[in-house]
């Protein structure tokens, strides 16, 4: 089998197919330069990762933007509501029997 | 939908949103007007599609499909709006040191590190919200990894 960058990438990223990651993993085995560069993959993979921020929001500045978003919903949205003589008009409109 | 519909699920997805704006800039007020600009726009293009979906039947699934789908699109628009805003944005961004490398990337990049790496973006994903190609997925991976990691080694040398 020939392993490309792609299948390394796969294999880091546990989105290789069942069969081709257990062909990779015996391949590492038998191949110390396999081995050392998924090792480097990872590694890399691991610190991109923590070069990237994952900011965790305090539930103070969480909760003023949500009671923002409702306040642009209520302000943009507009329910359709039905007039009650539109509704009143429907009715009448209506066969009940015909003959 | 009603409005208390539509409240609840943007509830629910506004961490998500919250966590893209502090990718695109570091600074909590214009993180709160960011995301408020664009659902606004959001809501404004879509009112008519939302007013008319019923989701009072959905399975969990098809309301976790239909968030998945919200969040993407305030997401493209928060993305869209930090493009628009970018000079007044490069400049608040250099007031940060923590992850400094990150932020000294561009808008593109940050968001397409941001979408892999912390909401798992698909390529298929990828390649609707930058309505590009596949191969210019490639580039875009390759440019953002590179230029964070020389980034970083960069700062490393010189600390």
């Amino acid at each position: 089998m020939n392993i490309s960058y792609a299948h390394i990438n796969a294999y880091i990223k546990g989105t290789l197919p069942r069969d081709l990651e257990s062909q990779i993993e015996e391949l590492a085995q038998k191949e110390t330069s396999i081995a050392k560069m998924i090792e480097e993959k990872k590694d890399e993979q691991t610190l991109i990762q923590s070069l990237i921020p994952s900011h965790k929001s305090d539930s103070r500045s969480l909760k003023t933007i949500q009671a923002d978003l409702e306040l642009i919903t209520d302000e943009i949205l507009v329910e359709e509501k039905t007039n009650i003589l539109d509704k009143v008009a429907k009715v009448l409109d209506t066969t009940i029997l015909e003959f | 939908m009603k409005k208390e519909e539509i409240n609840s699920q943007i509830k629910i997805i506004t961490p998500t949103l919250q966590k893209f704006a502090w990718a695109m800039i570091p600074e909590e007020e214009m993180v709160a007007e960011l995301i408020s600009d664009a659902y606004s726009v959001f809501l404004i293009k879509s009112a008519d599609d939302l007013i008319s979906k019923e989701i009072t039947d959905f399975s969990n699934s098809e309301l976790s499909l239909f968030r998945k789908s919200l969040a993407h699109k305030v997401l493209k628009e928060i993305y869209n709006l930090a493009l628009k805003k970018a000079d007044k944005i490069r400049s608040e961004s250099k007031r940060s040191l923590e992850y400094k490398s990150f932020y000294d990337l561009d808008l593109r990049s940050r968001a397409f590190l941001c979408l892999v790496h912390n909401f798992n973006y698909t390529d298929k994903d990828l390649k609707s919200f930058f309505e590009c190609e596949s191969h210019d997925l490639i580039e875009y991976r390759f440019n953002a990894q590179a230029n964070l990691l020389k980034d970083y080694q960069d700062t490393e040398v010189h600390v």
